[in-house]
């Protein structure tokens, strides 16, 4: 099988959008940086590695990726258990292995190999899920929830819960169950409470108690509204973002990268980034919707509503509409895991979500 | 057995649901944009604000304090460079034990720093503390002046949180009256700082800028001169040219190092000579003989006496058979004493008896044309303005007025109450014929058209020919032989009361009397007007007669 058949064909839309998204990802990284093409360079180096995920894929057609998803799905669990007794610790949580040349964080792999895995399950019973498989993908969803919980990383343990739940629903959960199921969420809410750890539980508090507490708890949400805050409607320009350039944002290379465009960019550059996320996800969606194949449908679907919700969940983050956890924002964070896992997600849409499934096999 | 799958009821359902979850997204990124929205928009001016406040500093940057030059332009202030370290935040654990180790404890913002010190502290990676430099008010010299200048005192931070480099401030003296014009006009610097409180920007918004040197009328190689003379003596010596009303010389004694003052501002305060108290401006004296001249000469004009009518001096004035006896201070008398004698001995029974003919309020008037009673309005805070028993006065601290309090009034005891610089304005008005011209330190580039007393020109020559015999053959003889002419007029000025006069030399110093000088030289066209009092001792006389020596010699009087 060749790299590039004759008839190589792709999504160009959404091709350009996501190259569109890793131009601003760089170009935000080198402001955060300091105006330096150091970051930038890093990541692109780190990124690199989806070159052996597209290489991949091109020897692999859409059954044979269907056949390796519980496989990948398992391996996957595996490096989290694995993480739990050979993690590296960093800031209270053990979320990374160290590979001795490179670090990885398996919850970003699982959020990948889950729907995949969702999918290919669903695709063989078929739709509308029921019965047994039911019972198996929910299953399949908790374990790595309940893993992921544990490292302790609330926010991706919740995205990987909405995803498999997205996923089910999108293959036609009965309505009884869904209904049945938000009124047990409900009920169970005040157990999760107990559950959460001490910080967790600030963390909740601190957003609902204003402006309170601002040098601990608040500090960090207090000096990234402040930041989102004082770029106004055009932002200050690149490099000129006061309270990114000085320090004001810890984490402003990660998790926090959404301050240094809300500020140096402002309202603009923010109704814009998130045009372009919601275009990117509905491009998937409709990708997705396009394909006759219930397991195309549903990675395509599952990916980009992780996608989604991954950026919309950062984003609100660091705006103080949820509490802080840690989840980066895809494209823009800076670490190699988090880019690498959403370029090879948008690779395996372009493959699957071919927008003539016929020509599926050539790429 | 595969089941049939309806493959259109598949896309049916997923169509319906994928709907649902588009909806569910537009709808979360919606409420993100309305939080945006409100962050970046709506509460965008105070976020701003917010922003600002995090990360900018402002700086008031201080021009060097105005030198202060003498009348011949000699530096009797200036400035002296010191070396401080900034506190911008918290010190780490580890750098104050750093700096602990050195021996530098660094409890204020500021902290004054020794050469070595600033040394090491520029050389270390400590943050939250930089060096900088500033430098501190220093008066050449010292005590002679510490009055006149006043002092300053570094402005705390409490004041003005903005100030990091400190600011002075005067609170006495010239400092303080000239305050504005000595600190020149303020610089700002905007810092833009990042989250360690580092500086990472400096902005200049306008350069700080001294005021051109403040001249004064004083003539400093005097003063010191002076303050010499006055040294180990309490009280004051003030020279005036009472041409122009300017101000040559004022010595308070006991002083202090106004370069010292912020240590020992506390030891000062606590001192029972007051060294801080500023006598020629705020210490209140009875007049004593004194006012004689200017009774005598508002009694001349008034035609209230005739200067050729004597009376028989006893030894004691008496107003009738059966009051008690005022005594002259030489208690066998004077005998047949006129005017100008009585001016002369400084008789007191003629002065009793003309203060019993003039009355209270003809004495007050007298003494109210030649300024007692009021401030001069020197370039100086805190001046008192004396006390003159006038209508208000008595009726203010007295029910009842008794003809006693009148004729001791005539000697310049009792109520009067002058300072040391009314006197110099009195004598000035005496010696320049009438014209009041303003006491001043600082030239005025505009003096007000000063006031102009009119004296009939006999009866000022009579008195100015009586004070140049006092001179000679009067109460100040000792210094008389001079190669220029000098009218003078000496006092003592009674603490407690004696019933004889033998117990003087067994009183205790604070109790004994106080001395008092007053003259001008040349007689016919003064160019000095000469004050000293000294409390409790003797040394008026001599130490006027350096002073007058000194200015002779300096050309001053010619």
């Amino acid at each position: 099988m060749r790299l590039f058949p004759k008839h190589f064909t792709l999504d160009w839309a959404l091709l350009i959008l996501v190259s569109m998204a890793i131009l601003t990802g760089l170009m935000l990284l080198y402001s955060a940086d300091h105006l330096s093409m150091n970051l930038p360079l890093k990541q692109l180096t780190k990124g690199s590695l989806i070159l052996g995920v597209i290489l991949g894929l091109s020897y692999l057609d859409e059954r044979k990726i269907r056949e390796l998803s519980i496989p990948l799905y398992l391996i996957s669990l595996a490096l989290l258990i694995f993480v739990l007794y050979k993690g590296y610790h960093t800031k209270g949580a053990q979320r990374w292995l160290n590979f001795y040349l490179f670090r990885f964080e398996p919850s970003e792999l699982v959020k990948i190999t889950l729907p995949m895995a969702l999918a290919s399950i669903i695709h063989q019973q078929g739709i509308p899920i029921k019965g047994k498989t039911l019972i198996q993908a929910c299953i399949m969803i908790f374990i790595p929830f309940i893993l992921v919980l544990k490292q302790p990383d609330l926010g991706t343990a919740l995205i990987l819960l909405l995803i498999g739940g997205i996923t089910i629903f999108a293959a036609g959960l009965n309505r009884k169950i869904i209904y049945g199921g938000i009124l047990l969420i409900m009920a169970s809410l005040p157990l999760f409470w107990q559950m959460l750890h001490g910080y967790q539980r600030q963390r909740i508090i601190t957003l609902f108690s204003g402006d309170d507490d601002l040098k601990h708890h608040g500090y960090h949400i207090h000096q990234s509204k402040i930041a989102i805050g004082s770029g106004g409607f055009w932002g200050k320009g690149l490099g000129l973002g006061d309270q990114v350039q000085l320090g004001f944002i810890p984490e402003h290379k990660t998790d926090f990268i959404f301050t240094v465009l809300s500020e140096e960019f402002g309202f603009f550059g923010n109704i814009l980034w998130l045009c372009l996320v919601v275009t990117i996800g509905l491009r998937c969606i409709y990708l997705g919707y396009k394909q006759r194949n219930t397991f195309n449908k549903l990675v395509c679907i599952s990916l980009s509503s992780a996608y989604m919700l991954g950026s919309w969940i950062n984003m609100s983050m660091v705006c103080g509409l949820l509490p802080v956890v840690g989840v980066p924002l895809p494209f823009l964070s800076y670490g190699g895991t988090s880019f690498v896992a959403t370029l090879a997600a948008f690779a395996l849409i372009l493959k699957l979500g071919h927008t003539d499934p016929r020509k599926q096999h050539l790429w | 057995m595969s089941t049939l799958r309806n493959r259109r009821q598949e896309a049916k359902i997923t169509l319906a649901r994928l709907l649902l979850i588009a909806a569910f997204f537009i709808i979360l990124f919606l409420i993100l944009s309305i939080r945006l929205y409100h962050l970046q928009i709506t509460a965008h001016t105070n976020y701003e604000k917010l922003s600002k406040h995090n990360n900018s500093q402002t700086m008031t940057l201080m021009p060097y304090r105005a030198k202060i030059l003498d009348r011949h332009g000699k530096v009797i202030a200036n400035h002296k460079a010191e070396l401080y370290a900034l506190k911008t935040g918290e010190l780490s654990e580890k750098d104050t034990a750093i700096l602990s180790n050195r021996g530098i404890s660094l409890t204020q913002q500021l902290t004054p720093l020794s050469e070595i010190d600033y040394a090491f502290i520029s050389n270390q990676p400590l943050s939250h503390i930089t060096t900088t430099h500033g430098y501190s008010r220093y008066y050449p010299y010292g005590a002679s002046m510490s009055h006149l200048l006043g002092h300053v005192s570094k402005t705390s931070q409490h004041q003005s949180p903005d100030i990091y480099s400190y600011a002075y401030t005067g609170k006495s003296g010239i400092e303080s009256t000239y305050n504005q014009y000595l600190q020149g006009t303020l610089g700002v610097q905007k810092n833009i700082i990042n989250a360690k409180g580092e500086v990472y920007r400096e902005l200049l918004i306008s350069n700080p800028e001294s005021s051109t040197p403040l001249k004064l009328t004083i003539d400093a190689s005097l003063q010191s001169f002076a303050y010499e003379q006055m040294s180990g003596l309490t009280g004051s010596a003030i020279v005036i040219n009472p041409q122009s009303g300017e101000v040559l010389a004022a010595i308070s004694t006991p002083s202090y190092d106004n370069n010292e003052l912020d240590k020992s501002i506390a030891r000062l305060s606590q001192d029972a000579d007051k060294p801080v108290f500023n006598r020629y401006l705020q210490a209140l004296y009875p007049p004593a003989s004194l006012v004689k001249p200017f009774i005598a000469l508002g009694a001349l004009e008034d035609d209230m006496i005739d200067p050729h009518a004597t009376i028989n001096d006893p030894g004691f004035y008496k107003v009738n058979e059966n009051s008690r006896e005022y005594r002259n201070y030489r208690r066998s008398g004077h005998g047949i004493v006129d005017l100008k004698k009585a001016l002369v001995v400084s008789n007191d029974t003629y002065f009793y008896s003309l203060a019993h003919k003039l009355g209270i309020d003809n004495i007050a008037n007298y003494l109210k044309q030649f300024g007692f009673g009021e401030k001069t309005r020197i370039q100086l805070q805190g001046e008192a303005s004396g006390v003159i028993p006038d209508k208000q006065y008595r009726a203010k601290h007295y029910k009842k007025w008794y003809t006693g309090q009148t004729i001791i009034a005539g000697i310049g005891q009792g109520d009067l109450l002058t300072t040391p610089l009314q006197l110099a304005r009195a004598t000035m008005l005496l010696a320049n014929g009438g014209i009041d011209y303003p006491l001043h330190i600082i030239p005025k580039y505009v003096l007000p058209s000063p006031k102009r007393l009119n004296f009939n020109s006999k009866n000022l020559h009579y008195i100015i020919e009586a004070m140049q015999d006092v001179a000679i053959n009067g109460t100040a003889r000792k210094i008389g032989k001079k190669p220029f002419t000098l009218a003078c007029k000496t006092g003592s000025a009674q603490v407690a009361e004696l019933k004889e006069q033998s117990h003087y030399s067994h009183l205790p110093r604070h109790k004994k009397d106080h001395h008092l000088f007053l003259g001008f030289a040349p007689a016919n066209h003064p160019s000095v007007v000469i004050v000293v009092v000294v409390e409790h001792q003797h040394e008026a006389l001599v130490v006027a007669n350096n002073i007058l020596d000194w200015c002779y010699n300096q050309g001053l009087i010619a």
